[in-house]
């Protein structure tokens, strides 16, 4: 995983949030290599990621942040199928719109929900990132890990 | 005028239908997969459908070319995560009429509805 592919995920996470609320910035950490276990918050979904590159990433997020979402969204409804399709809508968003960058040579798959003892038997690319996302008052983690084919044919 | 929503999100779904100002649209039909939207687009022949493009058991494009061959001036706007250029030709190419990258505000959606329903306006006369 390369700087300028981190640059564009921190990138489309701001244009997310700036398009949908406008006047509350979230703050990004420094992205920093997963090592041993995944720490795993409230929701999980999963975007598998074909193409010009192979990986995957995924979104856990608590359920505070979810909820926040649904209200920038326009959702009324709080419930668990909402906040659920929170967390697989927003990972489909942040991997879809790095499409442009790649030339649409990006294939991405449905989103899916995971639990916390499938996020830790994944098997991810060695260079995996993590960036956290601070916003009003609570953090999710965008995972983010790619490898060309040809390395991990290697 | 009917519309046809189709997004696996229900979160989407909602938004898009809490979109609809349009008075001119006087239904809405909702499905949360291609297969479910060729179906329901066969049964209702609405005028107007959005169409998200990653979806389960069918997807967007495949749904668009399917809608298509049962209605050849069918109006299709696609509202995608997917936002490359070759994503936008490839749908067009298909017989969508319009893309809207999301995410979205509703204030996009609107225009984008009102601009789908004019299209369909055009084929009609």
């Amino acid at each position: 995983m390369e700087a300028d592919q981190l640059r564009l995920f921190k990138q489309i996470t701001l244009d997310y949030f700036s398009k949908l609320a406008p006047d509350d910035e979230p703050a990004l950490g420094e992205p920093y290599l997963q090592f041993g276990e995944a720490r795993v918050l409230d929701y999980t979904s999963w975007v598998e990621i074909r193409g010009e590159y192979d990986g995957c990433l995924y979104l856990t997020s608590p359920t505070p942040m979810l909820e926040e979402l649904l209200g920038i969204n326009g959702e009324p409804e709080v419930s668990e199928r909402t906040l659920l399709d929170m967390c697989r809508e927003l990972s489909n968003v942040l991997a879809g719109n790095a499409s442009q960058a790649f030339g649409g040579h990006w294939e991405i798959s449905v989103p899916h929900s995971l639990s916390r003892g499938m996020v830790n038997g994944l098997e991810l690319p060695e260079s995996t990132f993590v960036m956290p996302i601070r916003w009003r008052d609570s953090e999710s983690l965008l995972v983010v890990g790619l490898t060309q084919p040809s390395e991990r044919r290697a | 005028m009917n519309l046809l929503i189709v997004d696996d999100s229900l979160i989407v779904r909602n938004a898009i239908e809490r979109c609809v100002q349009n008075g001119e649209i006087s239904s809405v039909f909702r499905a949360e997969n291609g297969q479910e939207a060729v179906e329901m687009f066969a049964h209702h022949r609405p005028e107007l459908v959005t169409m998200d493009l990653t979806m389960p058991k069918l997807d967007g494009l495949q749904a668009i070319s399917r809608i298509r061959s049962i209605e050849p001036n069918s109006s299709i706007l696609v509202i995608s995560a997917l936002n490359s250029h070759k994503t936008a030709m490839e749908a067009i190419s298909r017989g969508a009429c319009g893309f809207l990258t999301k995410p979205f505000t509703e204030r996009e959606v609107g225009e984008a509805l009102e601009e789908l329903a004019a299209h369909a306006r055009r084929i009609a006369h």
